[in-house]
C-alpha cells in the first residue's frame, strides 16, 4: 500500500500537469467545492491521521482548536524543516512530489480557515526549496494557489521560508519565533499554536509527510484510509533504514509494522549485511532509544510504546562497532544543537558532550560515571522544552545496556 | 480558588502562578532568573522547579499557572536533586572568585550554592583564567567566551560571572526600550551581551546592575578614588548625597525599605574621613527655583504649545540625545541638582572658604548609575575643573564602609554642615517619580497665584500608575501636566506629543522604575515592595519637615543674596544651566 | 556589496528577516557590524535583536570568514558510515585538531546532519558538500583547498 510514494518516479516534479494527470489536486477541488470547512476536518478526524513529526498528535483535532479560534487572521504552517539526523523523507517528498504537500497544505489551510500558508523548509535543502517554489508558481497558475482557488471563496497564500541551520527550529514554537525574525528558541506552553501561534495569532503547524497523506484521504475517504495500517496509528509511514542492513534507503510501510520485519524482510532491509551481527538499532534519530535485539518484536506505532518510532529513522548498529563514537555523535549533535535558553540544557549538552570527547579518547576519570548519571537525570526531567529529553534518551539506554563497554 | 501547597491549603486567584502564591505566603522557592520587576517570568534557570499533582515531570513554579484541585510540593528528593544539580552546572560555568568579587555576600548565586551545596568541583570550570594548563585543551573553544566591557563611565560588564538569566536583556528592552542588550550566539555559546560585542553604548540607567544576580553587570567601581581622595592631605574631601539616598541605603546593612538614616548617612561619611558632609536636597531646592523661574518665562514669553521637561535624570538627558534630539530645546536648562551643588562648592563656598577649587575632592552619593557619566559630562565644568569628581552609588559607599569595617547602625546620628546643609520637604520629594513636580508646583502655583498654597500635597499627580496627566488651575490659568517614570513610558509620551494626541506645559521624566528611589546604584533587590516602603518613607518625611517650599530654604535665599543675585541672573545661568548635545547616530 | 540593493528586495516586515540575511550571507560572504546595522534599520527592529538573531544560525557568519573551515557530519548515520575515521584523516593531513582554533588557515568542525543520509558521509569545505566520501578520498578533495 503506498500512499506518500505513490507517484515517486511516475511524475515529474517540475510539471504540474503530470501530477494532474495522476488525479492530483482532485482532493483540493473535491475539498473546496464539495465540503465546507468542518466536514474536511470531520473527515480528517475520522480517518484518525496523526502527526508525522515524531509526537503522533492527531492532525483533526488539532484542527479543530484552530477552527474554533474566531480571529480573522489564521496561519498555517508546513514543517519541512527535518533535520533529525538520520532522517530525509520530507526532503525526498518535496523533491519527488511536491504538488502532493502543496494540495495538502491547501486543504488544511482551507480547513482551519487560514488565508497564509508558509512552507518552511529546512535552510540546508536549497533545490527542494527551488522545486517546491517552481511548484507553488505552477499551481498558482492553476488557481489552486491565491484568491478564489477554482472559483471557491477559499484563499489561501503560500510562501516559502528558508531555515539558516538550527534543528531546534523543527520544534513548532522555535519554528514560530524564527518566521518572525527572532532567535529559534522555543516558547512558553501554554498558549499553543493552534489558539496563539505565528504572530499571536492561531496556527496549525503539521510535518510535511503529515500533509502529503491529506489528498489520500480526502479524495478517498476516511474509512479506507483508517483501515490502512494500525488501528490507533493508521495510514502508513516513510521508514529510514541505515547502517548493517543489506538495503538501506526509505520504505513505505503501514503503521504498525514490527522493527524486526522492517530490518529482514526481502521487501525492507533485506536482513543483516552478510558478516555482520544485529548489536542494536536506534529508531527515530538522535532523539530516539536503542532497540535491543530481544525488543525487536515491537511494533512501530505512535502509541505509547516503549520504543516510540520518532521520526521513522532507524540505524542499526552491528557488533563490530563502538558504542563510544555514537555517544560522542549524539553528545556532539545536542550540544551544538541546544538554543542555549535553559540551564540543564545548555550546561548539561555541553558537559555531556566535554565528557562523550574524554570517553572516547580514553581519558576517564573517576566520577565521570556519577557526573553523567546527574547530567542526564536533570536533561530528562528539567528542560524548558523537549530537546533536553531527546539529548538524554539514547545516552540513557546505553548507559543501562553496555556500561562495561563505555567506562573501560 | 483555592490549592494545596505542601498539604496546606492556599487561597489564590485565577491566573497567578505557584511562584507568586508561595511568595506572598513565605513559603521559600529559589529563583535566578524571575524578578518581580519582569513578569511575566521566562522559566529558563529552572531553579523553581516544583512537583504537582497535574504533571508527570516537575513544572517551573514562575511560569506554571494554578488550577482547581492543584497539589503542589515545593521539597521533595525530585525537586532538591534538580536544583542541585543545575545549580552544579551554572556554578561550574560560573565558578566565580567569590572572594574578590563585588558581590561577594550579596550574591544570588552565591547565596543559592550556600543553600544547596553544590560541589564546587563536580565539573571543570569553564571561564578563562580559572584554569590550570593541563585543561586549557578542554576549554579552548570557550576562550572566545568571556567579554569584559567598561569602556563607558558608568557600567562594567564581565561575561564570566553571567548566568544567562536574561533579566537585564529583558529590563533594558521591555522597561527601558533601549535595547542594549541581545542574547548573542547559540547552544553552550550562548552569551548575554551588546551586538557584535561593541562596547556599551546607552543611556546608562543602570537597571540591568540592579537586577543582576550576580557581579556579570555592576556599577563601574570607583571606592578606590574615594579613599585616595581621603588619604591625600592636600585635598579637602567634600561629600554630598541624593534626596533619595536616606531612605534606601539601610538596606544594604539589613535596615528594612524606607528606614530614615540620614544622621548615619552623614556620620558613615565623616567616619570614612569626609571633611564636610552636604545635603543634594539643597540645591534640589534651588534647581525648583530655577525651573519654576524658567518655566514661569516660558509660560508668559507665549513659547508654548511646546512642553517643558524637567532635566535633572540624566539617563532622560541621553535619551533625548540620543534618540529623540528634536526634543532638545524643550528640556529645562537648569542643571540637575548634583551638579548645582558641585558648581557652588567649588566657586561660592570655595571663595567664602578661601579654599583653592583645585583642593577640593567633590563627592557625591547617588542612586544612580547615569550620575557618574553627568559628572564627566563637558559642560559640568563651572568651576573650571570637574564640578563633581567623583560620584559613588549607595552599593559602593555600603562596599565601602564594609570594607573599612564600619556599621552604621552603631553610629550616631550627626547634621549635615550648614552652609549647603539646609533642605525642604519639597527637595527630599525629588527621591520619587512626581516629587520633582509636585516641588515645581509648591513653587509655581504661589508666585504666579501671589497667594499662600493651603494644602501642600498635590494629590492629583500622586499615586504610582507610570504615565499621569493633571490640569492645575492657577487662578485663570491651566497648566497641563505630565509624569512618567520608565523610559517606555517617556517614549510613549515623546510619541504622542510627535503625534499630536497630546499636549503639555511641564513634563516630568525619570528613566527609572518610580524615579530615584528605584534607581540604577540603589541596594539590591530593588523591588516592587522595596519601592513602594522608600516612597511611604519620604512622604512621611516631607510632611514632618518644618520647611516644604523651595523657595522658602533659607540657605537659598542666602545664596540669591550673597552671591547668585536672582533666580535666573547671568550667574546663575553661567552656574547653574547647562546645554545639550545631538548624540543621535 | 550594496546591502541596500539586497534589502529593498524584501519587505521590511518581520518574517521577511531571515530571508534578507540568508540573501546578505549569499552575496556578501557574512553579515558583519555594517550590514547588521543596515538591516536593523531597514526591518525597524534593534541591533541587538538583528544580531541575536543572526548569531543563531549556523548558515549565517557574522564576521568575516578568515579561516577554512572543514565540516565534517557526526550524525549517527555518517558515524556508521566512517565519518570519524575521515576527521582523523584530515586531521592527520593537515595537522590539525577537531575544534582547536589553534591554526592560523584551517579549522576542522563536525557539523549536524544536513539530509543526505542516503549519500553519507558527508563533509563540506567552504560550503561546498562532498557526499560519499571515503577515508582514501580525503587528500584528493583536500587538494584542491589548500
Amino acid at each position: 500500500m503506498k500512499i506518500i510514494t505513490r507517484h515517486w518516479g511516475k511524475i515529474n516534479p517540475l510539471k504540474i500537469d503530470s501530477y494532474i494527470r495522476q488525479r492530483g489536486y482532485e482532493a483540493l477541488q473535491k475539498a473546496v467545492r464539495e465540503m465546507d470547512p468542518k466536514s474536511v476536518i470531520d473527515e480528517v478526524k475520522k480517518s484518525g491521521l496523526r502527526g508525522r513529526g515524531g509526537a503522533g498528535f492527531p492532525t483533526g483535532e488539532k484542527w479543530e482548536i484552530a477552527a474554533r479560534e474566531k480571529s480573522p487572521e489564521k496561519y498555517f504552517i508546513c514543517n519541512l524543516d527535518e533535520s533529525e539526523p538520520g532522517t530525509y523523507k520530507d526532503r525526498l517528498i518535496a523533491e519527488k512530489n511536491p504538488h502532493q504537500v502543496i494540495e495538502g497544505l491547501l486543504i488544511g489551510a482551507y480547513a482551519v480557515g487560514a488565508k497564509k500558508a508558509y512552507i518552511y523548509i529546512n535552510g540546508r535543502y536549497a533545490e527542494q526549496a527551488e522545486v517546491l517554489q517552481i511548484a507553488l508558481d505552477q499551481a498558482r497558475e492553476k488557481e489552486f494557489v491565491g484568491s478564489g482557488i477554482l472559483g471557491s471563496a477559499a484563499d489561501v497564500e503560500i510562501s516559502i521560508h528558508q531555515g539558516a541551520g538550527a534543528y531546534i527550529c523543527g520544534e513548532e514554537t522555535a519554528l514560530l519565533n524564527s518566521i518572525e525574525g527572532k532567535r529559534g528558541e522555543p516558547r512558553l506552553k501554554p498558549l499553543f499554536p493552534p489558539v496563539s501561534g505565528l504572530f499571536g495569532k492561531p496556527t496549525i503547524v503539521n510535518n510535511a509527510e503529515t500533509l502529503a497523506n491529506l489528498p489520500y484521504i480526502i479524495r478517498h475517504g476516511a474509512q479506507n484510509y483508517a483501515e490502512i495500517g494500525s488501528k490507533t496509528s493508521p495510514g502508513t509511514k516513510l521508514f529510514l533504514l541505515h547502517g548493517a542492513v543489506k538495503n538501506p534507503g526509505f520504505f513505505e510501510a503501514p503503521l504498525g509494522i514490527g522493527l524486526r520485519e522492517l530490518i529482514f524482510a526481502k521487501e525492507y532491509g533485506g536482513g543483516m549485511k552478510s558478516g555482520k551481527e544485529f548489536w542494536f538499532a536506534q529508531a527515530g534519530g538522535a532523539s530516539g532509544r536503542l532497540v535491543p535485539s530481544g525488543k525487536l518484536d515491537q511494533v512501530l506505532t505512535y502509541d505509547n510504546c516503549e520504543y516510540p518510532l520518532g521520526s521513522g529513522s532507524v540505524l542499526v548498529v552491528d557488533k563490530t562497532e563502538d558504542i563510544k563514537d555514537y555517544l560522542f555523535s549524539w553528545a556532539d549533535f545536542f550540544h551544538r544543537e541546544s538554543c542555549g535558553k535553559c540551564v540543564p540544557c545548555r550546561e548539561g549538552t555541553y558537559r555531556l558532550w566535554e565528557i562523550a570527547k574524554r570517553i572516547r579518547n580514553g581519558d576517564i576519570r573517576e566520577r565521570d560515571r556519577e557526573n553523567v548519571e546527574d547530567i542526564l537525570w536533570t536533561l530528562g526531567n528539567t528542560t524548558f522544552c523537549p530537546l533536553g529529553k531527546f539529548a538524554s534518551v539514547a545516552w540513557s539506554d546505553a548507559m543501562k545496556m553496555f556500561p562495561d563497554k563505555i567506562f573501560k | 480558588m483555592q490549592i494545596k501547597i505542601n498539604n496546606q491549603s492556599f487561597e489564590c486567584q485565577e491566573e497567578e502562578t505557584i511562584l507568586a502564591v508561595c511568595k506572598r505566603n513565605g513559603i521559600r522557592i529559589p529563583t535566578l532568573c524571575a524578578h518581580p520587576d519582569l513578569l511575566p517570568s521566562e522559566g529558563v534557570c529552572r531553579m523553581c522547579l516544583v512537583e504537582t499533582n497535574q504533571a508527570k515531570g516537575l513544572v517551573s513554579s514562575c511560569t506554571q499557572k494554578i488550577c482547581e484541585g492543584l497539589e503542589v510540593r515545593t521539597e521533595t528528593e525530585k525537586v532538591n536533586k534538580a536544583r542541585k544539580i543545575n545549580l552544579e552546572l551554572l556554578w561550574a560555568d560560573h565558578a566565580g572568585k567569590c572572594a574578590f568579587c563585588e558581590k561577594n555576600g550579596r550574591c544570588e548565586l552565591q547565596n543559592l550554592a550556600k543553600e544547596y551545596g553544590p560541589d564546587e568541583f563536580k565539573f571543570v570550570p569553564r571561564r578563562k583564567e580559572l584554569k590550570p594548563n593541563d585543561e586549557l585543551d578542554l576549554l579552548k573553544d570557550n576562550w572566545s567566551h568571556a567579554v569584559f566591557d567598561d569602556a563607558n563611565p558608568c557600567l562594567a560588564r564581565d561575561s564570566q560571572y553571567c548566568v544567562e538569566c536574561r533579566r537585564c536583556v529583558r529590563v533594558c528592552k521591555n522597561i527601558q526600550t533601549v535595547e542594549a542588550y541581545g542574547l548573542n550566539k547559540r547552544s553552550s555559546k550562548t552569551n548575554v551581551g551588546t551586538p557584535y560585542e561593541m562596547p556599551l553604548d546607552c543611556i546608562f540607567c543602570g537597571q540591568c546592575s540592579v537586577v543582576c544576580p550576580t557581579a556579570a553587570i555592576t556599577e563601574k567601581d570607583e571606592t578606590h578614588k574615594f579613599e585616595e581622595a581621603v588619604a591625600d592631605p592636600k585635598k579637602m574631601v567634600v561629600v554630598q548625597f541624593a534626596p533619595s539616598v536616606r531612605f534606601a541605603f539601610g538596606e544594604e546593612f539589613g535596615q528594612p525599605p524606607g528606614t530614615f538614616w540620614e544622621g548615619k548617612l552623614v556620620a558613615s561619611l565623616k567616619e570614612l574621613g569626609a571633611d564636610k558632609v552636604f545635603d543634594t536636597t539643597f540645591a534640589a531646592d534651588l534647581t525648583i527655583v530655577e525651573e519654576a523661574t524658567e518655566l514661569l518665562l516660558k509660560i508668559k514669553s507665549g513659547k508654548a504649545p511646546r512642553p517643558m521637561f524637567t532635566s535633572c535624570c540624566p539617563s532622560w538627558i541621553l535619551f533625548i540625545e540620543k534618540y529623540f534630539p528634536e526634543f532638545i530645546p524643550d528640556i529645562s536648562t537648569s542643571k540637575s541638582p548634583q551638579q548645582m551643588l558641585g558648581a557652588l562648592l567649588k566657586t561660592y563656598w570655595a571663595e567664602k572658604e578661601k579654599i583653592h577649587p583645585e583642593n577640593i575632592f567633590s563627592v557625591s552619593v547617588m542612586p544612580c548609575i547615569s550620575k557618574k557619566y553627568e559628572a564627566q559630562r563637558e559642560e559640568m565644568k563651572a568651576s573650571g575643573t570637574r564640578d563633581v569628581d567623583l560620584v559613588l552609588t549607595v552599593r559602593e559607599l555600603a562596599r565601602l564602609l564594609r570594607k573599612k569595617k564600619i556599621d552604621p547602625s552603631q553610629l550616631k546620628d550627626q547634621n549635615f554642615d550648614p552652609a549647603l546643609g539646609i533642605s525642604t520637604g519639597a527637595g527630599i520629594l525629588f527621591g520619587q517619580s512626581g516629587g520633582v513636580m509636585e516641588a515645581a508646583l509648591r513653587t509655581a502655583v504661589e508666585k504666579i497665584s501671589g497667594k499662600e498654597l493651603g494644602k501642600l500635597e498635590f494629590e492629583v499627580i500622586r499615586g504610582d500608575a507610570e504615565y499621569r496627566t493633571a490640569e492645575i488651575e492657577i487662578g485663570s490659568m491651566k497648566l497641563k501636566v505630565a509624569i512618567v517614570h520608565e523610559i517606555r513610558n517617556a517614549r510613549k509620551l515623546l510619541e504622542d506629543l510627535k503625534a499630536g494626541r497630546a499636549d503639555y506645559d511641564f513634563v516630568e521624566v525619570m528613566s527609572c522604575p518610580n524615579g530615584c528611589i528605584g534607581g540604577g546604584g540603589m541596594p539590591q533587590p530593588t523591588s516592587p515592595t522595596a519601592r513602594k516602603a522608600r516612597i511611604q518613607a519620604i512622604f512621611t518625611r516631607d510632611k514632618n519637615m518644618p520647611l516644604r517650599k523651595s523657595h522658602e530654604n533659607p540657605a537659598v535665599k542666602k545664596i540669591y543674596k550673597e552671591f547668585l543675585g536672582a533666580p535666573g541672573s547671568e550667574k546663575a545661568e553661567e552656574l547653574l544651566h547647562t546645554g545639550y548635545v545631538n548624540r543621535k547616530k | 556589496m550594496n546591502i541596500q540593493k539586497i534589502l529593498l528586495r524584501f519587505g521590511p516586515k518581520a518574517e521577511n528577516l531571515l530571508a534578507a540575511l540568508r540573501e546578505i550571507q549569499k552575496e556578501n560572504g557574512y553579515i558583519g557590524e555594517k550590514e547588521s546595522k543596515q538591516v536593523a534599520e531597514y526591518f525597524g527592529i534593534s541591533e541587538a535583536q538583528a544580531y541575536s538573531a543572526a548569531s543563531f544560525y549556523d548558515l549565517l557568519e557574522t564576521g568575516k570568514p578568515v579561516k577554512k573551515i572543514i565540516r565534517v557530519c557526526s550524525g549517527g548515520v555518517c558515524v556508521s558510515e566512517r565519518s570519524l575515521e575521515i576527521i582523523r584523516q584530515v586531521e592527520r593531513m593537515l595537522h590539525i585538531e577537531l575544534d582547536n582554533d589553534a591554526h592560523p588557515k584551517y579549522k576542522l568542525e563536525t557539523m549536524s546532519c544536513v539530509g543526505r543520509c542516503d549519500r553519507g558521509p558527508v563533509m563540506e569545505i567552504d560550503g561546498k558538500i562532498f557526499e560519499g566520501v571515503r577515508v582514501e578520498m580525503v587528500g584528493e578533495i583536500l587538494k584542491d583547498y589548500i
